[in-house]
């Protein structure tokens, strides 16, 4: 049901759209914008759309909803303005106003509702912990959060990981989660829905004793440790993957792939955690490693952030496809499930853990 | 819009290149002034015969036309006041001919300046004058704004590097203008009207760039001082020395608080800074900061710093550019282009930042100078309450106060960013003598008035129209207050 457009967020966002000087800096690194070379699908744009929308000027119509969510929220642009315009606060504003008035894309409001009425998007009837045949115990030091994309999409990133937690024999659990409410956030469904779905995984694992969650995601880890503590408190550690391994020692065989790293939005320009899993990666003996041409904070994005794929499936792809360019043949190596998924339709794309799992010493 | 014009234009280039999506035709009404102005369609031509196609039509019709490049206008150039077509040059971006032996390139219109000296530094060559927006803005826009950057005072402004173009006239027609050779006599120099015509006199779709072989080192001199006049005394005594700069930049204590404030940049707290930059061999170099530095001490500097290492030299500029991110993490106020670049003599620099501050205080907004103090281009950034009508007024009113002084020291309305809106009123007066020649030049080029039409002398209203900001402001009647007639 469509209602009046009401900017309820957008009112808290004013000054920061007054604030871009319209400098256009952030055309420049705006994967985005660099495929469709339309002015409105570029991060200036988009926030030149919110303020239209802000003042009723124009009308939320499909041209409107589909540039706002054209993007992969990969934080580039935001890096970059000189004027620290929050871009990404603009971005989320406007969706979530768009969503609450009924302005909705049709994927991402099937989307949102799979999840909120089944804990996933992707069709997963069974609990995940059964996927991997691994029943949650009932208390543990660690839990491992895979979140819906290593669950149903890319169970052998969630194999490798879970597989090297057993091998370094750490007490941990599996859980019975839903959904971290990330794509919930992308669709600009309403805070109250996602007070839920964060309690909710949040007591079940508190309940579990657990002091420690590690993440294969980069995207629910920031759920997590961004959006969670928000409405409730986090009695646990949060850590990614990358950077629990850190911590342990591991026996590897050598191999002499050709391979190369993409540094996910989240994990990366988020956090600012490049180091981790570089240094993973150095440790397997012998392997060809060389940086990609824009790496780190340059990093270029997968295409598959902010839900992007459900307003242009097309344009995911290419933004993906121009990632793997760089990456000229190797395989690369990546820390996110979302990137893995996205990139390897382009080429070979394995996880940091799948590429420690697979060249551990067999003893 | 016509929807058989609307056919007729997807027919020239192809349905994917038009749009009259309510997205497309409000995002392509801005630019990077304080302006914005919804556009009918917006069309992406690849070739030159789709642009003259486009145009024929427009002009069959009446319909406005207004070329686009990068959108990084500052005074509303590509913002289509009068509605009809945007012709947006992204898919013109090919490098057609790159000839180092013939110190000349071509061009299409929409390439950026950056991304064509990428492929010139492979050859050792380059095109020099990179505005600061170089990342961004595309040659034809620079072409069309006759732009130029901090290094004008050695390597010249856009104008200087145009050898010919290839432009589709207001009617359709196509025509080649200049040549491909260093010199030429030949007739009219219609390349350099076409350069700063602001897309009122025709679409550029090709351009014949001349190039210059990348300068060698470079080292920077910083001078700082606790009075402005002692800054404009170096200024004037390095160049009449002469030791002409690769670049010689200036801020004023607003912009100097402002860095160290938001970013606790390493400069001296003080009233004035000069950087000075050299270009060439070493000992040229050498030589030259020796007599620089001499030139500021003599004239009073609190102090001197000088650097050839570059990650010191990159602090320095980085803290330069660090102007507007400072400007505007200023709480409550946000930074409007607004009279941004004036140019006056060059020993007349002191006397012009001297008035500005005073106008500031009179008019209770902050405004704050810095630039290219070198060929005496100053830029000042206004920050306002842009919520509050009555601030913009008050800006309004020392724009004029602004103008009226820079044109009381020999000085021009803008001496890189072009005039558009935003400078009209204080350009026609500027130039009153010329007005009915430039208008009868335009008469005979575009007799339908279709390209880029209300722009320059034909804009009639106030600065303060179809702002792109929230506050509503009324227009009283009146061009700004404070601009004098007795102007030189
Ligand atoms: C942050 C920032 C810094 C800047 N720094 C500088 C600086 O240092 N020096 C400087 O000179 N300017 C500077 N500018 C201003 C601006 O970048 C220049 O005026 C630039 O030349 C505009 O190029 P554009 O491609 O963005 O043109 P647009 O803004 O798209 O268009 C500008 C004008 O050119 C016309 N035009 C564009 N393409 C064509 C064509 N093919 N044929 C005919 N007409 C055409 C348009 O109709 C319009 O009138 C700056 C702007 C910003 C935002
Ligand atoms: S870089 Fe920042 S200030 Fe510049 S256009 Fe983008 S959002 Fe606006
Ligand atoms: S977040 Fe990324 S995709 Fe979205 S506008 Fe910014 S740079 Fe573009």
């Amino acid at each position: 049901m469509m209602a009046e457009f009401k900017p309820n967020r957008l009112n808290s966002v004013v000054d920061e759209m007054n604030t871009c000087t319209a400098c256009a800096t952030c055309l420049v690194t705006c994967d985005v914008f660099q495929v469709l070379q339309w002015d409105s699908s570029s991060p200036r744009g988009r926030v030149q759309l919110a303020y239209g929308l802000y003042t009723g000027e124009i009308e939320p119509d499909n041209s409107v909803l589909t540039r706002i969510y054209q993007c992969t929220k990969c934080g580039r642009c935001e890096q970059d303005c000189p004027s620290s315009v929050k871009l990404l606060d603009i971005f989320e504003a406007a969706r979530h106003d768009l969503f609450e008035a009924g302005y909705r894309l049709e994927k991402y409001e099937k989307f949102s509702n799979k999840i909120l009425t089944e804990g996933n998007p992707y069709n997963g009837e069974e609990p995940r912990w059964k996927i991997f045949g691994r029943e949650p115990k009932e208390r543990a030091e660690v839990a491992y959060f895979m979140g819906c994309k290593v669950a149903f999409q890319e169970p052998e990133m969630g194999r490798a990981t879970i597989g090297l937690i057993e091998h370094l024999g750490v007490d941990y659990t599996l859980l019975d989660e839903t959904c971290c409410g990330a794509p919930l956030v992308n669709a600009g469904v309403s805070d109250e829905e996602i007070r839920k779905i964060a309690e909710e995984n949040v007591r079940e694992i508190e309940n579990r004793g657990v002091r420690k969650v590690i993440f294969s995601c980069p995207s629910c880890m920031m759920s997590f440790r961004d959006l969670y503590s928000e409405f409730t408190d986090l009695p646990f550690e949060t850590e990614h993957e990358v950077e629990f391994f850190q911590n342990f020692g591991l026996e590897l065989e050598h191999t002499d792939e050709k391979v190369t790293y993409h540094d996910p939005c989240h994990l990366g320009r988020h956090y600012g955690i490049y180091d981790e899993p570089r240094k993973l990666i150095a440790r397997v003996p012998n392997i060809n490693f060389v940086e990609m041409e824009n790496t780190r904070e340059k990093a270029l994005c997968c295409g598959a952030g902010g839900s992007m794929k459900l307003a242009d499936k097309e344009l995911g792809i290419k933004v993906g496809e121009k990632r793997m360019k760089e990456a000229d043949g190797r395989t690369v190596i990546t820390a996110c499930p979302n990137c893995k998924n996205n990139l390897k339709i382009s080429g070979r794309v394995k996880g940091v853990s799948e590429l420690l799992y697979e060249n551990l010493k067999k003893e | 819009m016509d929807p058989s014009i609307v056919k007729e234009l997807e027919a020239i280039v192809g349905p994917e290149n038009v749009s009259t999506s309510v997205a497309d035709t409000y995002v392509f009404g801005f630019d990077s002034s304080i302006h914005r102005h919804k556009a009918d369609v917006v069309v992406m031509p690849v070739r030159t015969e789709e642009v003259s196609d486009i145009v024929k039509l427009a002009n069959r019709h009446r319909i406005p036309v207004v070329a686009r490049g990068g959108g990084t206008g500052l005074s509303g150039h590509a913002v289509p006041v009068k509605g009809g077509i945007v012709l947006s040059t992204r898919r013109m971006t090919k490098i057609i001919d790159v000839r180092v032996e013939d110190l000349y390139v071509r061009v299409q219109p929409g390439i950026i300046n950056d991304d064509l000296n990428k492929v010139l530094m492979k050859r050792n060559f380059y095109f020099p004058p990179t505005p600061g927006s170089g990342k961004v803005a595309t040659i034809g826009g620079m072409v069309a704004n006759n732009a130029s950057g901090m290094r004008a005072i050695k390597y010249g402004a856009t104008r200087d590097y145009v050898m010919g173009m290839e432009v589709v006239l207001p009617t359709g027609e196509l025509a080649h203008l200049g040549t491909r050779t260093i010199k030429n006599s030949s007739g009219y120099q219609l390349d350099r009207l076409i350069v700063g015509s602001e897309g009122t006199l025709g679409i550029i779709t090709e351009i014949t760039l001349r190039i210059m072989p990348v300068p060698g080192n470079k080292a920077l001199v910083l001078a700082a001082f606790d009075d402005l006049r002692k800054a404009g005394q170096t200024i004037s005594d390095v160049i009449a020395y002469p030791v002409i700069p690769s670049a010689m930049e200036f801020m004023d204590r607003t912009c100097i608080d402002a860095v160290i404030s938001a970013f606790n940049v390493n400069f001296p707290h003080s009233e004035a800074i000069v950087m000075i930059e050299l270009d060439g061999h070493l000992a040229e170099i050498a030589d030259n900061m020796e007599i620089v530095e001499k030139i500021a001490s003599d004239a009073g500097a609190i102090e001197v710093r000088s650097s050839d290492d570059p990650k010191e030299m990159a602090e320095w500029v980085a803290a330069r550019k660090a102007v507007l991110p400072a400007m505007s993490a200023m709480p409550n106020k946000a930074s409007v282009a607004l009279a941004d670049d004036m140019s006056v003599p060059i020993s007349k620099i002191p006397d012009a930042v001297v008035a500005f501050h005073e106008i500031a205080k009179k008019y209770d907004i902050i405004i704050a100078t810095y630039g290219h103090a070198g060929d005496g281009n100053l830029h000042t950034k206004f920050l306002l309450d842009v919520n509050d009508a009555k601030a913009w007024k008050r800006g309004e009113a020392a724009v004029g106060e602004v103008y009226a002084v820079v044109n009381s020291l020999g000085g021009t309305t803008s001496g890189e960013h072009g005039i558009a809106i935003t400078k009209a009123p204080y350009m026609r007066k500027e130039r009153k003598d010329t007005l009915a020649a430039m208008i009868a030049i335009k008469k005979a080029l575009d007799p339908n008035n279709i390209m880029n039409p209300g722009k320059l002398f034909e804009w009639e209203g106030l600065i303060l129209a179809d702002l792109r900001y929230p506050a509503e402001v009324e227009e009283d009647g009146h061009p700004a207050e404070g601009f004098g007639e007795g102007v030189e």
